[in-house]
């Protein structure tokens, strides 16, 4: 696709909050995901001619930043995936969240990205499970051990804000 | 979709989510700083990112080495901004000399980019994993090494991209990889490759991009004789110094090495003139193709 840079430039700034959550989503520093994000958008520009269609422009970004921000997590020496070693009591669970992206920030990287992707980006957890080469079971099941653990955050019932 | 989730996601409508301070600032200027560039219709190299002003037709006769049939491009104000470069010596390989997995990702490339054509989902983004020797096993071929740029950890992975044709045949193959090398320098590698398949009487146009039409760029491109009898093209590129400060300043270098063509890009971001330090870099890892 035959985007210019004005077009480029346009879309990132447009969803450029989009893309630091999903690199924060991944990553522990508000540095970190910054640095992902600056590292996606030249990504980004040099592979502008994979995107077929500019309606995409928002889930090709975030994917890009996703990518980059676990190339940096891995480079940082950090394993990608592991068990989620939320505590299940105790400690930051056991407090209310009034703020939705405070409680998600409590998450697990694991569980922060797939509910970025849900939550946030409106992926299905069939696109999750392709974006982040993923069985289906393993995005479901962060899923829902992430949506528990927000429920708990949250209240038990989440009112409209 | 449950009542939560529905609930959930009207809140992430509704609920702000902050950014450090300074960010879109930040990502303006990283906007700003990024290489313009001519997208060509040609099938793409990956890996050089560069804006180019040469000085006269100078640089042409400089770069037979590995490129070829150089036309300059000229901008309003009569100044090179850059050149049309088709790279020489590249072997193209017959495809059933290439690994399964070549075969197989350029049928799949091909039928998403038809999706994608026809209204489905974009074609999605690749994925870096494993490393030159990995790349080495899928793509069926054996890749020269750097062994610079090897003391340094690949960032993340190789990305293997295999280009098809509507049929479903592979006709051009890349592996690209980045380091981070010392002093905030990143290196990006690629390996090209082209197939049997390409389009008869055509060759593939280097990735060099024009200049920025908006400034001035200075530039310079040199053959680089190796040692072993072979040449490599450097070529650099910098903003002027009264405009330091937006200078995202990057050397490519380039080699074609049976058959296949190598190109490095070094990035920096520290305004500096690439002479001082990229372009002695870049010939040590010119050197360091074996």
């Amino acid at each position: 696709m035959g985007l210019t840079k004005e077009e480029f430039t346009q879309a990132v700034l447009e969803h450029s909050r989009a893309m630091f959550r999903a690199a924060r989503a991944v990553l522990e520093q508000d540095a970190d995901a910054e640095d992902a994000v600056s590292e996606a958008v030249l990504l980004a520009w040099q592979k502008r001619g994979q995107l077929r269609d500019l309606a995409a422009v928002r889930p090709w970004l975030v994917k890009i930043t996703v990518n980059c921000a676990r190339r940096l997590r891995q480079k940082n020496g950090r394993m990608l995936y592991f068990d989620d070693l939320e505590q299940v009591s105790g400690g930051q669970a056991d407090r209310r969240y009034h703020v939705l992206w405070d409680a998600v920030l409590t998450l697990s990287p694991e569980s922060r990205t797939v509910v970025v992707l849900f939550y946030y980006e409106d992926l299905t957890v069939e696109q999750i499970g392709k974006a982040l080469k993923l069985p289906l079971g393993t995005v479901k099941s962060r899923l829902s051990r992430a949506r528990e653990r927000l429920r708990a955050m949250l209240g038990e019932e989440v009112e409209e804000r | 979709m449950t009542d939560f989730d529905k609930t959930l996601k009207r809140r992430t409508r509704r609920e702000d989510t902050p950014l450090p301070e300074g960010f879109e600032e930040r990502l303006e200027k990283r906007l700003a700083e990024l290489p313009s560039g001519r997208r060509r219709p040609k099938v793409a190299v990956l890996a050089a990112c560069l804006c180019l002003v040469a000085a006269g037709t100078a640089a042409a006769a400089g770069l037979w080495g590995v490129f070829t049939d150089g036309q300059q491009k000229v901008g309003p104000d009569g100044q090179s901004v850059g050149y049309d470069l088709m790279i020489q010596g590249m072997t193209r390989f017959p495809v059933q000399e290439l690994g399964e997995y070549v075969l197989e990702e350029a049928s799949r490339q091909a039928e998403a980019i038809r999706e994608a054509e026809n209204g489905g989902p974009a074609v999605e983004v690749l994925r870096p994993e494993g490393d030159w020797a990995q790349a080495e096993v899928r793509i069926g071929l054996p890749l020269a090494r750097n062994a610079l740029l090897e003391e340094y950890p690949l960032w993340g992975g190789c990305i293997v991209n295999v280009v098809p044709d509507q049929e479903g045949q592979p006709i051009q193959v890349s592996v690209e990889g980045a380091y981070r090398l010392d002093g905030g320098v990143k290196a990006v590698m690629t390996a090209l490759i082209q197939t049997d398949r390409a389009p008869e009487g055509e060759d593939l146009a280097a990735g060099l991009y024009w200049a920025d039409q908006e400034g001035a760029v200075e530039v310079s491109a040199r053959n680089y004789p190796l040692a072993d009898g072979g040449a490599g093209v450097i070529f650099t590129a910098q903003y002027p110094q009264e405009d330091q400060e937006a200078s995202l300043t990057s050397c490519v270098g380039a080699l074609v090495m049976d058959g296949i063509y190598y190109s490095v890009t070094l990035y920096s971001d520290a305004g500096e003139n690439p002479e001082e330090r990229l372009v002695p870099l870049m010939e040590d890892i010119l050197e360091a193709f074996s």
